[in-house]
């Protein structure tokens, strides 16, 4: 199955993923880019608030298994994502998106009331739970063990999450639209169905389970941002099985 | 909990804010139960304010910069300030080898290597209070990015110490720091939350032998 990202009309450049050895495309005065690379979901969060504010920019591509020299010019730690305009950048995804929000107010993605704000942030801190299992699940040997594990880490932490949207009685966090939080978590919830293909009988998504996350999902599925920078799970997987290429049973389910 | 790095964090900026505030400090070691019930990951520093809870220290310290405008912490160009959140995350190079330090147990390998990674760590602090040519971080009063990195600036000597390296951290490669370090403890917020390296290391080592002596007499 052919998966591209749909390149909104935001995009103005983009690039192959480009590795050691490449000279950077030289970039024009007051244009916005981000460094990234295509199925990071620290990257993707940077991304969608650049869909949310509809800012126009460029996507510069980098291979992270085989970094190119510059990218540790514009980001000593040499991760994406990473925003430039002229010679200023940014990394760290959080930082970057919290600089978009407050350049390009409108709409505005976090709740006025600083209150409210700090309790959204702190979500977002507390989705690291599932976050964290994630990333075991990517760069570990996919072997049973290490599928349960990670599969029980993340449901007790969509369980809070579950309350939490429950308690606010909204289609969003963020209200009637996505806000930072809804944002913020969305790539690593976009991953979950992939998680579900290869996790056999530890079903992670389901609906006895999270009866308000999982019409969430489907209700992000809608939203414009979302759907700029959306994969599907074949995708995910395809991905995955490329960083673990002598395992047989992930490209089973391919 | 009173030796807690990143709950002293958020005792200066209540300080440097001028909040009036309550005090409950937590046994680490045993955590009471009705804490669990008003924070499920039961962490510290906690902030309690009108029936909602929150954790994390740049969380909270972020929420009473906005709640509290007076002084502003952060530089009012959006750029300067996610410029200076970037360098507070960068800290974490020369705070994660601290920790490591602490627990080395003598390892002069470990010791070593650690503090090969403070002091690159520091450097690129160096080069950014020489590029900003002010007092401070962020400029002629202390800000965000300033209060952020002390509590572990006053956590070095003591380090230092237990490395048992006198020149660990080297005057002349640290000018600036050294002198933004002497302006830093004149200041009152700083003054309100600062213990010494006695105090320090009287903590750290009663925390290393696995009987952590919270309410000790300094």
């Amino acid at each position: 199955m052919a998966n591209k990202v749909a390149l909104s009309s935001l995009v103005t450049m983009t690039t192959k993923h480009l590795s050691s050895g490449s000279s950077c495309p030289p970039l024009e005065d007051g244009v916005m880019r981000v460094y990234s690379m295509k199925y990071c979901p620290y990257a993707q969060r940077t991304h969608l608030v650049l869909a949310a504010k509809n800012i126009k920019h460029e996507v510069v591509y980098v291979n992270l298994k085989n970094k190119p020299e510059w990218l540790f010019e514009k980001n000593s730690l040499g991760k994406v994502p990473v925003l430039q305009i002229n010679e200023h950048c940014l990394f760290e995804s959080l930082i970057t998106c919290d600089y978009l929000d407050e350049v390009y107010p409108e709409p505005p993605l976090y709740p006025a009331q600083p209150l409210k704000k700090a309790q959204d942030r702190m979500f977002i801190e507390l989705w690291s739970q599932i976050s964290a299992a994630l990333l075991k699940l990517y760069f570990s040997k996919k072997d049973e063990q290490i599928m349960k594990k990670s599969c029980d880490d993340i449901k007790s932490g969509l369980d809070v999450f579950e309350t939490e949207l429950t308690k606010r009685g909204t289609k969003f966090f963020g209200g009637d639209t996505p806000g930072m939080l809804d944002y913020m978590i969305w790539p690593w919830a976009e991953r979950l169905p992939m998680v579900e293909m290869i996790a056999r009988n530890n079903g992670v998504l389901t609906q006895d389970r999270f009866p308000k996350m999982l019409p969430w999902m489907v209700d992000m599925m809608e939203d414009n941002a979302v759907k700029t920078v959306y994969l599907p799970p074949e995708a995910h997987l395809k991905f995955l099985t490329t960083l673990d290429p002598d395992n047989s049973r992930l490209r089973s389910f391919l | 909990m009173k030796y807690c790095p990143y709950a002293q964090r958020v005792r200066i900026i209540i300080a440097a804010k001028n909040v009036k505030h309550e005090i409950v400090n937590i046994n680490l070691k045993s955590k009471p139960d009705w804490f669990f019930e008003k924070n499920p990951l039961g962490k510290v520093p906690a902030l309690e304010k009108d029936g909602a809870l929150m954790f994390e220290s740049m969380v909270i310290c972020d929420y009473l910069n906005e709640a509290y405008p007076e002084p502003p912490l952060y530089p009012a160009d959006p750029w300067q300030k996610a410029h200076d959140r970037v360098f507070i995350e960068l800290w974490s190079k020369v705070s994660s080898p601290m920790y490591k330090v602490y627990f080395a147990k003598g390892d002069q390998h470990v010791l070593a290597q650690c503090f090969d990674d403070i002091r690159d760590g520091l450097d690129m602090f160096e080069v950014e209070l020489s590029k900003r040519g002010t007092c401070f971080f962020a400029g002629a009063k202390p800000g965000m990015l300033d209060y952020m990195i002390w509590p572990w600036v006053e956590r070095l000597p003591m380090a230092q110490q237990m490395a048992g390296d006198d020149d660990a951290l080297p005057e002349e490669r640290y000018l600036k720091l050294l002198s933004w370090m002497t302006n830093m403890k004149e200041e009152p917020a700083v003054r309100a939350t600062f213990m010494s390296p006695e105090t320090h290391l009287k903590f750290l080592l009663s925390h290393i032998s696995g009987s952590p002596e919270y309410d000790m007499e300094e």
